[in-house]
């Protein structure tokens, strides 16, 4: 029985390279090894890059003699990563697995089956850590002098720094489970939310990180003083992880205590929580409080593509992008308005305007709701093909949601340029037109490559928004656009004056849009039509 | 109300629907049965316009479906055995959307989802993302989303399954109710005693193509209409 549910977890671990998630078939081939190879590939990047980074800290940690230290940053943002990837292992594998009811019916002991899934969330923090702590280990192995002793420890450091965060992943699973079955109709805001503040959190990190990293190298015996007498336990992992044999016995402590904790609460909890249903108050329609309002079939169409965007997260993060990086675009250029104009200064006369709306652009073009939006109609398509809805009309909703959640942004984020940039009215006007038109040339483009490449027939959102073909072409697209008008631009420079080369690329991008949408509303509605 | 003149579907070479020529008047109730694969759902989806065809035709009121799609949609409702309907909506946001695409005023709206609402015991779940919905409800909701706009037409796929007892006992009370004001309705169903029982008329397909059709007294002689069904396939399989 072990052995057989062993076998299933490890297959459930191991799907997302067997399988499409596109088609939902099984990878075969050279598909199969083409998956595992690009997975690889991915996991060399992210580690080679963790490495370069250990290593910049290594060599003079390692020199000073402050390998605890060292060991004490890499723990810390180890365990981050394993508790943040962790957490999302254990809510989907201990509290929202699919097959919670199959097993119960099946003459499996509900502890056994605890044990394996809480196996599972422990080979995943592994898995998150070595990421972390193996590059780590490498560079250390290489740059210091004598790597022996903790040689030793990588191992046990690893197994142990795994239990604790196996412990910590199953608390914080259970917090997320017991929130989202509250929280389920603010979901969509609530993912929104959460992406910006990651957004805002890498940006900030990245900055702190580069400061950080350069006052850390100058000022290495007073960081190591400062972490033993305010953060014992993080100087206590660097120890632990460095080798030294007391503090790896309190490591141990620590980590088995927390896991033998974590196994007596879910022990005792775990068959209630595997048989619970979300416990979501269940909202009452009443006409007379909300009496209904009729709309025109354009508002009910975009209505409809709004709701959609609402209810998928990886549509609503993905999709958002651009428009989330424009919002914060505009205070952020009110805030620095000083440092802008002191770079604007430097900058050649009269280029101002055409490199500011260059880069504002840059962030529309991460928009990218269009492409995925034909494909996400997936098997509701036979409602649109049975209600009395043109093509053009269905696609023309696609197109009002990417304008209308993409051009406030782009229009705020422009303004705010142009207050810090004080151009000419002329060179103003151009400004604001060359960002309106390439939002608008950037959702048709997406939309007409979305309905070419459609693919109807996802077993999962989350394939149709960030795998398909569509969203990923409309990103090359629309780079090469921007490439081609910046080519556009400088090639026009000098015979038209900036101004003047501005307002050809405006022309430019509005013979494209005329371009794009006459396409759509004719073999674009038939190709929809048909699909 | 619905001609189907001489229609042909064909599938990678496959004939769906082989020269299927049908007339549903307004005020019957047609029944279409026929084995898996025999081209019901083929032949319904191309009378609402979701499926192109390769010959003939079909009328909707006297309006060819090829030439004037969009003004056949608008007397007709089309609910499909399988109702993938908008996860991420509720049950009352889908149906306003239905009833804005068919330009329903409010308070009419309001009236008739209340009162089919009631009927089929779904209002206390209209509140209700759609995804949360069981099969059963969701075929419900298909069902009240068809009779929002009160169609003169209703092409219904298999409209019972999954419908517990009460309902598909409404459902029979509003389908007969709808053709004595003069509508008409044409569906598939696997369910041999109900189309017996509730059907005017009904045709049988096999492999694409009609076989029989008529009156239900026509079709079943002094059979039943399982016995009559069971004997046609056994000859085709002969033949």
């Amino acid at each position: 029985m072990l052995k057989a549910l062993l076998k299933k977890q490890l297959l459930e671990m191991t799907a997302f390279l067997r399988r499409s998630s596109v088609t939902g078939r099984s990878r075969s081939g050279w598909r199969l090894a083409a998956a595992g190879a690009l997975a690889a590939a991915l996991l060399l990047l992210v580690m080679g890059s963790v490495g370069v980074l250990a290593a910049l800290l290594c060599a003079p940690l390692a020199a000073a003699g402050l390998e605890p230290l060292y060991f004490a940053l890499l723990g810390a943002q180890a365990l981050a990563v394993g508790v943040m990837g962790g957490g999302f292992a254990a809510y989907g594998t201990l509290y929202c697995p699919r097959d919670n009811e199959l097993l119960l019916a099946l003459p499996i002991p509900p502890g056994l089956l605890l044990a394996v899934r809480m196996g599972a969330v422990w080979l995943w923090g592994a898995g998150y850590l070595a990421v972390i702590l193996v590059p780590g280990y490498i560079a250390y192995f290489l740059l210091a002098a004598q790597p022996g002793p903790t040689a030793l420890a990588m191992l046990p450091v690893t197994v142990l720094l795994a239990c604790l965060t196996l412990a910590a992943s199953c608390l914080a699973g259970w917090a997320a489970a017991a929130l989202s079955g509250r929280l389920a109709r603010y979901k969509a805001a609530l993912s929104l939310l959460y992406a910006a503040l990651l957004l805002g959190l890498a940006v900030g990190l990245n900055l702190l990180m580069q400061r950080g990293l350069t006052w850390l190298l100058t000022h290495m015996e007073e960081a190591a003083a400062g972490l033993r007498a305010d953060a014992g336990a993080l100087w206590l992992l660097g120890c632990a992880a460095a080798g030294q044999p007391a503090a790896l016995a309190a490591l141990a402590a620590v980590s088995l205590g927390a896991l033998a904790l974590a196994w007596l609460w879910l022990r005792r909890s775990y068959p209630r929580l595997l048989a619970a249903r979300p416990a979501a108050p269940k909202a009452a329609w009443d006409a007379a409080k909300r009496p209904p309002r009729r709309r025109s079939l354009r508002r009910a169409l975009l209505g409809r593509e709004l709701r959609r965007l609402a209810g998928c997260t990886s549509y609503m993060v993905n999709g958002m992008l651009g428009s989330l990086c424009l919002a914060a675009a505009a205070p952020a250029l009110v805030w620095q308005a000083g440092a802008a104009r002191g770079l604007l200064a430097r900058l050649p006369a009269g280029t101002a305007p055409a490199l500011g709306a260059a880069a504002l652009c840059s962030l529309v073009s991460m928009a990218l709701l269009t492409p995925p939006s034909v494909s996400l109609e997936g098997r509701t398509l036979w409602l649109l093909q049975s209600l009395p809805v043109t093509p053009w009309q269905a696609l023309r909703a696609k197109l009002d949601l990417h304008m209308v959640l993409v051009g406030p942004p782009a229009l705020a984020a422009a303004l705010a340029w142009l207050w810090v940039l004080a151009p000419r009215p002329a060179d103003a006007a151009l400004t604001l037109l060359a960002v309106g038109l390439y939002a608008l040339l950037c959702g048709a483009a997406g939309l007409v490559l979305g309905v070419c490449l459609a693919n109807l027939h996802w077993t999962n959102e989350a394939a149709a928004v960030k795998q398909g073909a569509a969203p990923v072409a409309a990103l090359f697209v629309n780079w090469a656009a921007l490439a081609v008008l910046c080519g556009l631009w400088l090639a026009a420079r000098r015979p038209l004056g900036e101004s003047g080369a501005l307002a050809l690329c405006c022309a430019a991008m509005a013979a494209g849009c005329a371009g794009a949408l006459g396409w759509l509303r004719r073999g674009g509605a038939k190709r929809f039509a048909r699909l | 109300m619905l001609n189907i003149q001489h229609l042909t579907k064909t599938y990678a070479g496959r004939r769906a629907v082989d020269d299927l020529s049908l007339h549903i008047r307004p005020g019957e109730l047609y029944g279409f049965i026929g084995h898996n694969g025999a081209g019901k759902t083929t032949t319904l989806k191309s009378c609402c316009g979701i499926l192109p065809f390769d010959g003939g035709d079909i009328l909707v009121d006297g309006v060819s479906v090829r030439a004037d799609p969009l003004a056949c949609k608008r007397k007709l409702a089309y609910i499909p055995d399988n109702p993938d309907l908008y996860e991420y909506m509720t049950g009352i946001q889908y149906l306003d959307f239905i009833a804005d695409i068919f330009e329903v005023g409010a308070d009419e709206r309001a009236k008739r989802i209340r009162r089919w609402a009631d009927a089929f015991e779904l209002t206390g779940d209209l509140a209700q993302p759609v995804s949360a919905y069981s099969h059963g409800m969701k075929q419900k909701l298909a069902i009240l989303s068809a009779l929002v706009h009160a169609p003169r037409l209703l092409l219904m796929d298999e409209p019972f399954v999954g419908l517990d007892p009460k309902a598909a006992h409404q459902l029979k009370t509003v389908m007969r109710q709808l053709c004595d004001e003069g509508g008409a309705i044409f569906f598939s169903t696997h369910v041999l005693e109900v189309a017996e029982k509730l059907c005017d008329k009904v045709a049988i397909l096999r492999g694409g193509k009609l076989v029989r059709a008529g009156s239900m007294d026509e079709v079943r002689g002094d059979d039943s209409l399982e016995e009559v069904f069971l004997e046609l396939e056994q000859e085709g399989e002969h033949a």
